[in-house]
């Protein structure tokens, strides 16, 4: 009872504290679970089409790169297999998985794919270099 | 039982959203009670955002530092929830001429008159709408919910002395809504 105390705000929050009501309901856990649910569901779809759009991006930038500076057939050898091998598993991963972890990130997130495509092109450079050379020898 | 620590570290590291749940089952009493004393006692509303909160929360869990108590963490993202909500509802009255904010004025003056035969808690809520959002806030946590004046200054994010002041103020604006409360035609009924 807090009749004439009731202009006291000290009181007041002190009966107010002392018979709070006990609002536990299992229905709005469920419902905030739910909710959790749903929007996890929502975020993992956009994360999902997200990696799709940026591994198509990456991958046809790679072709584009190969189809513009045709250095050699080695090259393009190298760079279409790195690019099918990529592609596949990028494309099969953003269908598969919502979030990359540990090694599986590192190798299909979004700057290895261009680092291994530059590593490959040095590689194949220097390869058919020594080639030529090897066969201006005529050894 | 485990803590809201541990729990947080099982719904973190493991993405057990059964965790989760405990944690909204352990929270949710305080966090609902605390939202219908800042909306006036709309129950609706209170926990569309305390629903709200806990999702965010849900989302941001990673990055709670654990620096201060997980409700302390909660009691900020409902804080800020409530204000965005205001400011919103704001945004949109602005729109309408303020017609709506006249009419929640009147609504919430007329069931603080109207609701003196009923609970505490619910006159109570409607009395702390003549304080700003702030005020509001301030004194809900530092009188009812007994936090310290610096953890309300992390959980609405202002100085500490900006908190004295909201407090201060807020409990004399109440004081002066109660008191012409009292003296009213309701002076000799009881609100508990």
């Amino acid at each position: 009872m807090m009749n004439k105390q009731s202009d006291n705000p000290e009181a007041l929050f002190r009966a107010a504290r002392q018979t709070e009501p006990d609002l536990s309901d299992q229905a709005f856990a469920d419902a905030v679970m739910q909710q959790i649910s749903k929007t996890s569901a929502n975020q993992a779809m956009t994360a999902r089409q997200k990696n799709i759009i940026l591994w198509l991006a990456a991958t046809l930038g790679v072709l584009i790169a190969g189809s513009v500076f045709p250095i050699n057939e080695i090259f393009s050898l190298i760079t279409n297999g790195v690019t099918v091998v990529y592609g596949f598993l990028v494309v099969s991963s953003a269908f598969l998985t919502t979030e990359f972890t540990g090694f599986f990130s590192m190798l299909v997130s979004g700057v290895t794919l261009p680092v291994i495509s530059f590593i490959a092109l040095m590689i194949s450079t220097m390869a058919y270099s020594a080639y030529q050379v090897v066969e201006a020898d005529g050894i | 039982m485990l803590t809201d620590s541990e729990l947080i570290d099982q719904v973190v590291n493991a993405g057990d959203s059964q965790a989760f749940t405990t944690l909204v089952r352990r929270h949710q009493q305080a966090l609902r009670y605390s939202l219908r004393q800042l909306t006036g006692w709309n129950e609706a509303l209170a926990d569309d955002l305390s629903q709200e909160t806990f999702l965010k929360a849900y989302l941001a869990l990673a990055s709670f530092k654990k620096e201060s108590a997980f409700s302390t963490w909660l009691y900020r993202i409902a804080y800020n929830v409530f204000v965005s909500y205001k400011r919103k509802l704001q945004n949109t009255l602005d729109q309408y001429a303020n017609i709506e904010s006249a009419n929640e004025e009147e609504s919430a003056e007329s069931g603080f008159n109207s609701r003196c035969e009923t609970d505490l808690h619910r006159d109570l809520a409607l009395a702390m709408q003549a304080l700003t959002v702030q005020q509001r806030s301030a004194l809900h946590l530092y009188m009812h919910r007994q936090c310290t004046q610096q953890e309300i200054s992390e959980i609405m994010d202002v100085p500490l002395g900006t908190v004295k002041t909201l407090i201060n103020r807020g409990r004399l604006v109440l004081q002066e809504k109660l008191a012409a409360w009292q003296d009213g035609k309701y002076d000799e009924q009881t609100i508990g």
